[in-house]
């Protein structure tokens, strides 16, 4: 075991208060902000995007971290999407997919709504919400997952640990029922991550939401989706550097930016084109 | 958190949550929620009092 004390100096705040809210964000401990003081303070260039020393050096810390998060969750580099928490993680995926109408979606009555809003939203594409109720301690039955099923299911998404209940779902035994019926599972993490051993080798859901501010103690405004196939999504936003011309006349979008190769937190904005056009 | 190891982080965090449960049930007028078996996190009423009000 650890030395709690010891860790409780990483977090000045606590001297002050005692702090329950890690459900909703952690504090940020000392190295972590650290890490964001020598950001700004020794080589902040743009990610990606620069040739000169700087922005090389910030892309090499941005891809130096996402490593580290595929080694924490046992998988690839190129599996990890840095969002801005654990509602954009899923909402990439709920606009990033393709959907018919009749399509259906299984969750939960005790989802956070980050898990649920997203969902709810797809009706407007005639998307069919499957709700399926928990017991009274806020566990969820994977054998009713397994019933609620249909040949029109397309996925199942569920909370790892529930934000309301603390209960912990057997998400092994649903992800398991959504591969033998061939219907992608994602699972929030939002609660479990950094709290509970998530490896994406045991697993294999198609997508893993997670935020940095809660468990994994990272600073508020960062966020992963881990995905099993990370060119499977649509992209939900646009960036200029792969359209195929810049003329207002002739822009192109059929080549866009995976989702995975997107920018750190925003995309590049498609505004540049009114200037570019008149070049 | 690698240093630490996650196994150790969940364990901690079990036994903190349910201590917190049974020491919350065991007072007056207060109501625990969920599993004996949790994560981190322990839902209780205190009577009729409105929780934003508690917290």
């Amino acid at each position: 075991m650890y030395d709690v004390n010891a860790i409780r100096k990483d977090f000045p705040v606590l001297e002050r208060v005692i702090y329950l809210d890690n459900a909703a964000t952690s504090q940020t401990p000392k190295p972590a902000v650290e890490a964001i003081n020598e950001y700004f303070f020794a080589y902040a260039g743009n990610y990606g995007r620069g040739a000169h020393r700087l922005a090389r050096q910030t892309t090499e810390h941005y891809e130096n971290s996402r490593e580290t998060v595929a080694n924490f969750f046992s998988c690839e580099p190129a599996n990890v999407i840095f969002t801005k928490n654990t509602t954009e993680s899923i909402n990439i995926v709920a606009l990033g997919l393709e959907w018919a109408t009749g399509d259906r979606i299984i969750t939960s009555t005790i989802e956070h709504h980050s898990n649920y809003l997203p969902w709810v939203s797809l009706r407007t594409h005639g998307v069919i919400l499957d709700v399926v109720e928990s017991n009274q301690e806020g566990i969820i039955d994977p054998a009713r997952i397994d019933a609620t099923i249909t040949d029109r299911t397309k996925l199942i998404t569920l909370s790892h640990v529930s934000n309301v209940f603390g209960s912990v779902q057997d998400i092994n035994r649903v992800i398991k029922i959504g591969q033998s019926n061939g219907i992608p599972v994602l699972i929030d993490a939002a609660q479990s991550a950094g709290h509970l051993h998530l490896s994406t080798k045991d697993l294999r859901c198609d997508f893993l939401a997670v935020p940095g501010h809660k468990g994994l103690l990272g600073p508020q405004g960062t966020g992963i989706l881990i995905l099993q196939d990370p060119e499977g999504l649509r992209p939900i936003m646009l960036a200029a550097v792969r359209l195929n011309g810049c003329a207002v006349a002739n822009t192109n979008c059929l080549n866009p930016l995976p989702v995975s190769k997107r920018g750190p937190q925003i995309y590049q904005a498609l505004s540049a084109l009114g200037d570019q056009s008149n070049t | 958190m690698n240093t630490l190891g996650v196994s150790n982080i969940e364990k901690h965090v079990a036994n903190l949550a349910r201590v917190a449960a049974q020491k919350l049930s065991e007072i007056d007028n207060v109501t625990v929620y969920g599993p004996k078996d949790r994560a981190g996190v322990v839902p209780f009423n205190i009577g009729q009092l409105n929780p934003h009000d508690v917290s």
